[in-house]
C-alpha cells in the first residue's frame, strides 16, 4: 500500500495520536526522571523521500551548526528518529546536566557529545515508545548515532537513503522547562511501514469512539 | 533442543551479563561477572548494583534504568564519558596505565507478557582498544625528538582554549621561546649536539610547567607553551624562570659543552582575541627580544 493514500482525516488522526503519545512521554519523563520537557503539538506531513533532506533543512532557521542524534527503531512501527539540537543548545544541555557525575578529565567536546546522545536517546525512546504503545506495537532500537555540522543533504542522507516513495514526517518542537534549551524531533517512517501504520491509526480511532 | 542450550551461551560468552529489576537489584549474574569482580553469583544476586559497585556513576545509571523500564528504551554507556560504569579491576594481562577496566555497556528491556519487567545489562571490556587508541593518539600528537606536542596538536589545543575563553571569559597566556644562535650552534657542534640542545630545553620547560600547561614544538628551534587561564604577569614570570634555567644549564654532549640562552615573547588572551592575534603578539614580542640582544623576555602588547 502506498503512503500517498493517507487522507487528511487519517493524517489528523495520526497527529492526534502523536499528540497523546508525546504528552504521555513528557509526563513520564518529568515524573520519573526529572526531565521536564515540553513538546509542541506535532505536525504530520507526507514528504517525498527524495526531498526529505531539504525538507528538514528548511525547518530550521539557521542550519549551519547542529547536533544530530539519529536512532533507528524497529518493529511494525519502524523508521528513523532524529533529534536536532542547535550547537549552542547542546552546550546548555551539558551545563544543565554537567557536574553531576561526569568525568572531569574527558574533553569538553566528547562530554558534550555523549550527554547529547544520552539525553537524545532517552527523549527519542520516550516519544517513539509511547506512540508505538498507542499503536499496539513494541519497538526495539539500534544504538544512537551522532553527527555534528551543517544540516545539509550530505549529513541527512547518511541516515535516510534517498529513494522513491513517500516518508511520513512527524515533527515536534521540544523545550526543557526552566532551562531555555530547545530542539526538534523528527520521526520518519518510510513507505514499507505505512500500510500497517494506516490500519493501526484507524483501529486507534475506532477504539476512541 | 536449541532453546535449552542457549542459557549456556550466557555462561561462556566473553561479556558481562546482568539482569536487574527497576531498583537495580541483580537477578542474574553470569560467570564472566564473577570472574571480573571476584564476587560469586550467590553473593551478587539479590544485592543492588549500587551496593556491588560502590563509586559507580549512580545518577546516570539510574536515569537510564528508569527510562529502560518506563519506555522500553535501550541505553548505551560509552567508555568515553563513563570510562568504567561498573568499577572493577582490569583483567589479567590488560595493558598498563589503567586502574580500572574500561567498559562499553548497554542496557535494554526484558518483557514478560508485553510489560517491561527487568533490564539486561551487557558489559564489554574495551581496555585494550582504549589503550591502542591512546597510543595512536599520543604518537600522532608528539614530536618524536623532544616529546613535546607537535604543531597540529597545538592548533587543535588553541581552538579548545579559545572555545573555553568564549564560554567562561578566561583565556590562556602564550609563551613562544626560541633558542638563541641555534643555527651557529648546529653548524659548529653538529646536528646531534643541536638535537641534544632541543631535548634539554624541552626538558627544562616541561619541568617548570604546571600539569595543565602544554609544551609544543612550534617550529625548528622554537617552542610554545600554552598556559590555560593565566595572566600576563604569571606568563612573564614563567618565561623569566625558563630563561635563567636555560642560561645556567650548559649542554654537554660527547665531550662538547656549551651554554645556551633563550629568548621569549609572551602574550595573554584579551577580549576579542583569536588564535592568530594571540600568537601574533607573542611572535612580535619574540622578535623584539631577538632584536634587543637575545637572552630576554618581552611582552606582546
Amino acid at each position: 500500500m502506498s503512503g500517498s493514500s493517507f487522507d487528511t482525516l487519517e493524517l489528523d488522526a495520526l497527529k492526534e495520536l502523536m499528540n497523546v503519545g508525546f504528552g504521555r512521554a513528557a509526563a513520564t519523563l518529568s515524573e520519573l526522571m526529572d526531565l521536564h520537557v515540553v513538546l509542541s503539538v506535532p505536525r504530520v506531513e507526507l514528504v517525498p523521500i527524495g526531498e526529505l533532506a531539504s525538507y528538514v533543512a528548511n525547518e530550521v532557521d539557521d542550519p549551519k551548526s547542529f547536533n544530530v542524534v539519529e536512532q533507528f527503531f524497529l518493529g511494525k512501527f519502524e523508521g528513523s528518529s532524529f533529534l536536532l539540537l542547535p550547537e549552542e543548545e547542546g552546550r546548555r544541555l551539558v551545563e544543565m546536566l554537567a557536574g553531576e557525575d561526569a568525568d572531569a578529565d574527558s574533553p569538553l567536546d566528547s562530554l558534550e557529545r555523549d550527554t547529547i546522545i544520552e539525553i537524545g536517546n532517552i527523549i527519542i525512546g520516550a516519544c517513539v515508545s509511547k506512540v508505538a504503545e498507542l499503536l499496539g506495537d513494541v519497538v526495539t532500537y539500534r544504538p544512537p548515532r551522532f553527527a555534528t555540522g551543517a544540516l545539509d543533504r550530505e549529513l541527512l542522507e547518511r541516515y535516510v537513503k534517498p529513494g522513491p516513495g513517500m516518508a511520513l514526517v512527524m515533527k515536534t518542537l521540544f523545550r526543557f522547562e526552566r532551562r531555555d534549551v530547545f530542539g526538534l524531533l523528527f520521526l520518519v517512517t518510510t513507505d514499507s511501514g505505512l500500510g500497517w501504520l494506516k490500519r493501526a491509526v484507524s483501529s486507534w480511532l475506532e477504539s476512541l469512539s | 533442543m536449541i532453546r535449552s542450550l542457549l542459557p549456556q551461551v550466557l555462561e561462556i560468552i566473553g561479556n558481562g551479563v546482568m539482569v536487574v529489576d527497576s531498583d537495580g537489584r541483580v537477578d542474574y549474574w553470569n560467570r564472566w561477572m564473577g570472574e571480573a569482580t571476584g564476587v560469586e553469583r550467590e553473593d551478587a544476586e539479590g544485592r543492588t548494583v549500587f551496593e556491588l559497585f560502590p563509586g559507580m556513576r549512580e545518577k546516570a545509571f539510574r536515569r537510564n534504568l528508569k527510562s529502560v523500564i518506563a519506555f522500553g528504551n535501550f541505553a548505551f554507556f560509552s567508555q568515553k564519558v563513563h570510562g568504567a560504569v561498573f568499577p572493577m579491576p582490569c583483567a589479567p594481562g590488560a595493558p598498563e596505565g589503567f586502574d580500572r577496566m574500561q567498559q562499553s555497556c548497554r542496557m535494554g528491556p526484558l518483557r514478560h507478557e508485553g510489560e517491561v519487567c527487568r533490564a539486561f545489562v551487557v558489559i564489554e571490556d574495551v581496555t585494550e582498544a582504549v589503550s591502542n587508541e591512546r597510543r595512536l593518539a599520543e604518537a600522532a600528537s608528539r614530536d618524536g625528538l623532544t616529546g613535546a606536542y607537535n604543531r597540529r596538536w597545538f592548533d587543535r589545543r588553541m581552538e579548545d582554549e579559545f572555545d573555553r575563553a568564549r564560554r567562561y571569559g578566561r583565556g590562556p597566556a602564550l609563551l613562544i621561546l626560541d633558542i638563541d644562535h641555534f643555527k651557529s650552534l648546529n653548524d659548529e657542534e653538529g646536528h646531534q649536539f643541536g638535537d641534544e640542545a632541543l631535548k634539554r630545553v624541552a626538558e627544562i620547560c616541561r619541568h617548570a610547567l604546571r600539569s595543565t600547561d602544554a609544551l609544543c614544538r612550534y617550529g625548528g628551534e622554537e617552542f610554545c607553551a600554552v598556559l590555560p587561564e593565566t595572566e600576563l604577569g604569571q606568563g612573564v614570570a614563567l618565561a623569566e624562570r625558563l630563561r635563567t634555567s636555560c642560561a645556567s644549564s650548559p649542554i654537554a654532549f660527547r665531550g662538547a659543552k656549551r651554554s645556551l640562552t633563550v629568548s621569549s615573547g609572551v602574550s595573554a588572551w584579551r577580549e576579542g582575541d583569536d588564535v592568530t592575534s594571540l600568537v601574533g603578539r607573542a611572535d612580535a614580542a619574540l622578535y623584539v627580544a631577538k632584536r634587543a640582544g637575545r637572552n630576554r623576555v618581552e611582552v606582546g602588547t
